[in-house]
């Protein structure tokens, strides 16, 4: 074994791990021709890593890329009820075709959705994306007690969409029992009917993921307000006393990361929005609160299933996810190789 | 100059010390309204879940403080909704999903971080682009594929399909990556095999990131509704309905006041595992810079 040292300490450490270390002397003897290694030793690695990860790698084969093909396939059939290619009848472009056409009812049906989507989206994005800045700003600057703001605000973004769903019944009843109608009614308002107006039922909506959602954004946001070093800040402090102007200036563009991926963040999870939906409106009133998901999901399980036609949706949405994560890649690409 | 400033900065201290302190006093009281804000809910639900099944509530009152004051509620959402049943199901399916996850997540992040192989970068390529699409997309295609294994009316069939964690994979990869090179060829001088290397040396490196991941994922499996009730509510299997399932489909049984009592102390049931979770492992919980860097 001692004229090995004059091995790499890669391959010696390679060698040794094999069961049979006695099997090294000829491959030393051949080591200027790696051609002549048998096949077992100059693919070692590879066999070793593939016999480790090849298992998982078949699984997520199955469950990712068999179950991707099988949809995108499925996106060009008129499959109905029935799991399976026996049920098909026609394979074309209809699906997508009926999608873009002006004044189908598929195409009423996704378009609605999409300005569901995209209002969410927006609201959420921007709102959630304050909230967190500034709470995260404040348990950051406040002189004690910043550690249980955090753990306080935190806790309900873990709680389940469900639950969530249950509070956002109770609170926005339509008759007088609710929260918020109570509450209106005590400043001498009249009671809302929140989820039976088309105009008010999507705003009502918003409001429990607003409180329980931004607090993840809050938390990124926190992290990377620790991680910036103390002496920035003493340095503006010196210039000037306002923190926030101290904040504007030196802080916010140094948190540029967080906030792109905050944003990207905010825009994946808004475009697929489908619990609180599903759970208290079910869609309506008139389809007001029915987000691209949830006609997605309603086209695929719901009783008259056009399952070929909600995989083409699923399809165009996920080509808008696709456009925007880019664009936001390449945005964020940009500003950072700006800074440097 | 520097004279002036200094004259200055001496007349300014007084001052600059009365705003720190309203700085101070104004953000935690914001801080409080919005604490108290998202606290509330669950008090109107916790107070709303005592309540005996008899009582009626005044129109235009919101109930702060208990008001004949009972448990009742609980046992009979335990009974009527089988709670105890969903605790098994719930419970197998989020440990079950865990650990076998874990297993899975840990092999291969190692092996990614660890073991430089021909189509490392292909692979980790691959499994990446998992990350970018919105795992909504396959709904479909993954419900099909269970009935296709025939582990729609299973609890495997909430199990299995999302066993190649990726997001859990990278997550894992990047801390690996800091586990020192020399340590790992000690072990192969010494002769060791490279599950037993993960076991006896990678595993005990890596307990911060496992404890983060092992969180994380319990909380979320806990949570998840969506694919299990696609699963079974079309399966017609309500005896493996999780805790969320079973308070989900608990919505119209009941009639009246009696019915959002029971259902308010469901969903407070179903609540409390979690935030038990949320107390006893909140430092791992809130260190989440791995987390974010990662993204």
């Amino acid at each position: 074994m001692q004229n090995n040292e004059s091995l790499e300490r890669e391959d010696l450490a390679a060698e040794n791990a094999s069961a049979e270390p006695i099997g090294a002397a000829p491959v030393r003897g051949a080591e200027g021709k790696p051609k002549k290694k048998p096949f077992r030793q100059r693919y070692k690695k590879e066999i070793l890593a593939y016999s480790l990860i090849g298992i998982p790698l078949i699984w997520w084969c199955v469950f990712f890329v068999v179950a991707l093909l099988w949809a995108f396939a499925t996106s060009f059939t008129d499959m109905r009820g029935g799991y399976g290619f026996d049920f098909v009848h026609n394979i074309s472009f209809d699906n997508y075709i009926n999608i873009f056409t002006v004044g189908s009812s598929q195409a009423e049906a996704f378009w609605n959705g999409m300005k569901v989507t995209v209002i969410w989206t927006a609201v959420m994005m921007v709102g959630n994306n304050l909230m967190g800045i500034l709470c995260a700003f404040l348990i950051k600057a406040i002189r004690r007690g910043g550690k249980l703001f955090l753990a306080l605000l935190f806790w309900p973004s873990l709680v389940s969409a469900v639950v969530g769903a249950d509070i956002t019944s109770t609170l926005f009843q339509s008759d007088n029992t609710g929260v918020v109608n109570q509450l209106i009614i005590a400043c001498g308002g009249s009671p809302v009917a929140w989820f039976e107006d088309p105009n008010t039922a999507i705003w009502a909506l918003m409001v429990v993921p607003f409180f329980f959602g931004f607090c993840q954004k809050m938390l990124i946001y926190y992290s990377t307000l620790v991680s910036i070093p103390e002496t920035y800040e003493e340095a503006a402090s010196l210039e000037t006393s306002s923190r926030f102007r101290i904040f504007l200036r030196v802080i916010f563009p140094l948190m540029k990361n967080a906030l792109v991926l905050n944003t990207l963040l905010s825009i994946i999870d808004g475009f697929k929005i489908l619990g609180p939906m599903q759970l208290v409106t079910d869609g309506g009133p008139a389809n007001s609160t029915q987000s691209v998901m949830l006609l997605i999901y309603k086209s695929v399980f719901n009783a008259p299933a056009r399952i070929g036609q909600g995989c083409a949706y699923a399809f165009v949405l996920f080509l808008f996810i696709l456009i925007v994560s880019v664009f936001q890649k390449l945005l964020a690409g940009k500003e950072e190789s700006n800074i440097e | 100059m520097s004279e002036a400033i200094s004259v200055k900065k001496l007349q300014t201290r007084a001052s600059l010390r009365r705003q720190e302190i309203q700085f101070n006093v104004i953000s935690i009281v914001f801080l409080s309204i919005v604490a108290i804000v998202q606290l509330m809910p669950f008090w109107l639900k916790l107070i709303d879940a005592t309540h005996s099944p008899d009582f009626l509530p005044e129109v235009g009152k919101v109930y702060l403080w208990f008001e004949a004051f009972t448990l009742e509620n609980f046992w009979t959402v335990i009974e009527s909704a089988r709670l105890y049943l969903a605790l098994g199901v719930s419970l197998a399916h989020t440990c079950g999903f865990t650990l076998l996850s874990l297993c899975v997540v840990m092999v291969v992040g190692y092996v990614l971080a660890k073991i430089k192989f021909r189509g490392r970068g292909v692979v980790s390529m691959l499994l990446l682009a998992t990350l970018m699409i919105p795992g909504e997309v396959l709904l479909s295609a993954n419900y099909q594929i269970t009935i296709f294994f025939g582990i729609n009316k299973n609890i495997l069939g909430i199990i299995l399909p999302g066993i190649v964690n990726v997001f859990g994979i990278f997550l894992v990869k990047q801390y690996m990556a800091s586990v020192p090179d020399s340590v790992l060829e000690a072990a192969d001088i010494d002769g060791c095999g490279e599950l037993k290397k993960i076991v006896t040396i990678v595993v005990p490196m890596s307990v911060p990131i496992i404890m983060t991941y092992v969180i994380i994922t319990f909380i979320g499996t806990w949570n998840e509704y969506l694919f299990p009730m696609i699963l079974y509510s079309t399966s017609g299997s309500d005896s493996l309905y999780t805790l969320q399932l079973a308070m989900q489909s608990f919505y119209p049984n009941f009639g009246g006041n009696a019915d959002t009592y029971v259902r308010s102390a469901g969903m407070i049931l179903i609540t409390v595992p979690i935030i038990i979770m949320y107390i006893v492992f909140q430092k791992y919980i809130l260190n989440q810079s791995n987390i974010a860097g990662l993204k």
